[in-house]
């Protein structure tokens, strides 16, 4: 059995939604940040150990958008998972989030996913409803995270890693 | 009955109807299964099922489907390209056309890449430098090129999954990029992507990146791709040989390839041979430059680069010194052109050996040639171009007289109360300036001007008339010699013309010293002339011994034209009175000589005074010639 495999994995959500500082929170950043200006992609790689095998995450931080362009569904190529990141603090990047994994589903085929609402520490700020619909039907895929204080961000990528060993 | 039989005809009469239906369905039964053992499957029972069924293959299934496949679709194939070669053709035209492309593609930057070093390494200081080196060391030229353009490094290859972006393997000489490989391989995709999407390139893609010394080669196959980093100037072939390895390796490990999806174990194979490649090209790189090196030592010859380095210094020297006096020589002709007065210089161009020169000159201070001031090697490729113009320069005045009176280079002309010649000129052209001022037109004063004493007298002498030699002393022109009586008269003539017309400037004759000597045949015809007695018989009627007086007079007038040179001054004068038979015999004798050939000229009629003779018709001859008088000479 081989004892590391590697895994595409991209971040995936709305602008300013928080993926490039939960990057930045788990890996040693490889790439300058203005990789995603220029080629809307930043790439970084983390060694997660999952059971015997150690699963190296490349990770693919894509710049958010809107709607899945030519070059967006380009870097989402290939990939064995992804992260689906929404702000809490703004409802309607959930709402965003879910149509860009709708539209990914339809294209790809379904694989491995975990759903972040990310800033978690602005509590007071907090917009997304506990029983929102999305977070009914798969209430283990979803977790509240902070690239501010860390909060869930090693257990995020290390279930997804989990899911793609 | 019993009741077993009871109990059957009750069942009969309740399931009658059932009982009918079930022996029905029984004898259908047994039709269809007739049928069904008569029926075989047939290409039209099996169509429609085929798609479906191949959709439906999965996991092992689909494999032992494929392998099963496998040699009736080879063979198919086969028959099929042998059947109707054109329609196969046609259907992977598409495919092959951009292998196709791309191989032309490779082979042509190749080829580019071959001619573009082949003229930089012939032409450039780097290439002549080569060329000496290979002179000194013995090497020959092309390994030389060869090892100076080889020194490339081959640090790393990324074998990389089309699809995911994924590392497949990375071979390194150890002397990689320090960034984790994965990330520097999915990056390479993203931006492959990201290049080949923002412009649209279609099938086309990022091929090479350079980055200060080195060169990332973008190798793309089928599912995987190469990703190549090399430090320094890669020879031609090593492009072209990491494509084909990439081509081997989708050939021999087809299974890992398709079947990579993240683990890089059952790669092992594909990374071993791409670290040979590495491994192969630092070990030719290294065997190049030692095999240069040794050869080098072997051969060295430090005389050899000494003596050559010392000729190019000198050629280098000669080169600059000849460059110098070649400059030299143009600026010193374009001093002597613009000292000239009348010289305007409108351009002076210069490139190398080229001159290109502008100007206007007056031609009367002189030619302007080219040869005249540049050294022949160049005034025959120079481009002279000056045009004529007339200058208001003193110089030019002066120079237009000399030209008119074509004063030689030995006088000197200039203007003082009238144009006057000094120096030292020819009697010729003297005289000429002189008849110039006697005729009236503008001459130079030749006063100042000396003739060599010789040629005068040589121009004396020349023109003396036999017997007589004459000389200048000052003004007075020395006479010593004979001279006869038509000597005389020549001489005096021609004295007077050379005084009247100055051809010789001289104020007095000196005769003394010549002795006149009687010509007898002149003399005696002159007495014979003057003696002859022209009888009359009657009015103008010649007696006969007059007749005969008159036939010799006329042979001898004849006779002496043809022996005296200067007859032409003598004169026969026929006397007679003013009017009656005197003069119309006179008139007659006239008539009479000139029938026989005596020119009107010489034969004059003139009235004798009244006393001598008078009362008779008589007609007295007197003969004169000038020579008798010559030395009257009124100058």
């Amino acid at each position: 059995m081989a004892t590391e495999v590697t895994r595409k994995l991209c971040l995936i959500g709305d602008f300013g939604v928080g993926k490039t500082s939960l990057v930045n929170r788990y890996v040693r950043e490889v790439f300058d940040d203005r990789y995603l200006t220029t080629v809307g992609v930043k790439i970084d790689t983390k060694l997660v150990p999952v059971g015997d095998v150690t699963v190296k995450l490349v990770i693919w931080d894509i710049a958010g958008t809107e709607e899945a362009n030519a070059v967006y569904r380009s870097y989402l190529r290939g990939m064995a998972g992804f992260l689906l990141v929404a702000d809490g603090t703004r409802g309607y990047t959930l709402d965003n989030a879910l149509k860009l994994k709708q539209s990914i589903t339809e294209q790809m085929g379904e694989l491995p996913w975990v759903g972040l609402l990310n800033k978690a520490d602005l509590e007071g700020e907090w917009e997304v409803p506990a029983d929102h619909p999305a977070l009914l039907e798969n209430p283990d895929s979803w977790l509240k995270t902070s690239a501010c204080t860390s909060d869930n961000v090693q257990e995020a990528f290390e279930q997804l890693a989990a899911s793609l060993a | 009955m019993s009741a077993e039989k009871r109990l059957e005809a009750l069942r009969a009469a309740l399931l009658e109807t059932e009982q009918r239906e079930l022996e029905a369905i029984k004898s259908d039964l047994d039709k269809l299964r007739a049928e069904l053992d008569e029926i075989r499957p047939t290409p039209e029972h099996l169509a429609p099922l085929m798609a479906p069924a191949l959709d439906l293959a999965q996991g092992a299934q689909r494999e032992e489907m494929a392998e099963a496949l496998n040699a009736v679709v080879a063979e198919g194939v086969k028959k099929s390209v042998h059947a109707d070669r054109e329609s196969f053709a046609e259907a992977l035209s598409p495919a092959i056309g951009i292998s196709i492309r791309k191989a032309i593609a490779g082979a042509l930057k190749g080829f580019n890449q071959a001619i573009n070093q082949a003229v930089e390494y012939s032409l450039s200081p780097k290439g002549l430098r080569w060329r000496l080196e290979a002179a000194r060391t013995g090497v020959p030229f092309a390994q030389l090129v060869m090892r100076n353009t080889l020194p490339y490094a081959l640090e790393e290859i990324f074998l990389i999954h089309n699809e995911t972006g994924l590392l497949a393997a990375h071979a390194t000489s150890g002397e990689g990029s320090k960034v984790d490989s994965d990330a520097v391989s999915a990056m390479l995709t993203a931006i492959q992507d990201f290049v080949r999407d923002s412009f649209s390139v279609g099938d086309g893609q990022l091929e090479e990146v350079e980055i200060g010394g080195r060169v990332v080669w973008v190798i793309s196959g089928a599912q995987l791709s190469f990703a190549v980093v090399v430090h320094g100037t890669p020879p031609i072939t090593l492009r072209q040989d990491l494509e084909q390895l990439l081509i081997d390796m989708h050939a021999e490990f087809n299974e890992q390839v398709a079947g990579f999806d993240g683990d890089r174990e059952p790669m092992a194979p594909l990374l071993e041979k791409m670290q040979l490649v590495v491994a192969d090209s630092l070990s030719q790189a290294r065997d190049d430059a030692s095999s240069g090196d040794e050869e080098g030592q072997g051969k060295k010859k430090p005389w050899l680069g000494i003596l050559v380095l010392l000729l190019v210094a000198a050629s280098l020297g000669w080169f600059g010194w000849q460059k110098w006096q070649v400059g030299q020589a143009f600026e010193q002709a374009r001093l002597n052109l613009i000292e000239r007065d009348d010289v305007v210089l409108l351009d002076w161009s210069r490139s190398g050996d080229a001159l290109a020169a502008k100007g206007m000159f007056d031609p009367l201070l002189g030619p302007l040639l080219a040869a005249d001031y540049l050294p022949a090697e160049f005034a025959s490729k120079a481009q002279w171009q000056f045009a004529p113009y007339r200058s208001a320069l003193p110089g030019a005045l002066v120079a237009e007289k000399r030209e008119l009176w074509a004063v030689p280079a030995d006088v000197s002309l200039f203007q003082s109360d009238g144009w006057v010649a000094e120096g030292r000129a020819s009697l010729a052209w003297v005289q000429q300036m002189r008849a110039l001022n006697l005729g009236g037109m503008l001459a130079p004063s030749v006063d100042r001007v000396e003739v060599n004493p010789d040629e005068v007298q040589r121009w004396i002498d020349e023109r003396m008339v036999t017997g007589v030699s004459a000389r200048l002393e000052g003004e007075v022109l020395m006479l010593v010699g004979d001279v006869s009586y038509a000597g005389e008269a020549v001489l005096s003539a021609r004295l007077q013309r050379w005084h009247r017309e100055q051809l010789l400037l001289f104020s007095e004759v000196n005769a003394e010293a010549l002795n006149r000597e009687v010509d007898g045949q002149a003399k005696r015809l002159s007495t014979n002339i003057q003696q002859q007695k022209l009888a009359f018989a009657s009015g103008v009627v010649m007696s006969p011994q007059g007749w005969a007086a008159m036939e010799q007079l006329a042979d001898d007038l004849n006779e002496w034209l043809r022996v005296v040179p200067s007859a032409e001054e003598a004169v026969l004068v026929l006397y007679h009175h003013e009017e009656g038979l005197s003069k119309r015999r006179a008139t007659k004798v006239k008539e009479l000589l000139q029938q026989r050939g005596v020119p009107e000229s010489l034969i004059r009629l003139a009235v004798q005074k009244q006393n001598d003779n008078a009362g008779m018709a008589v007609v007295t001859l007197k003969f004169t010639y000038g020579a008798l008088k010559a030395f009257d000479i009124r100058l």
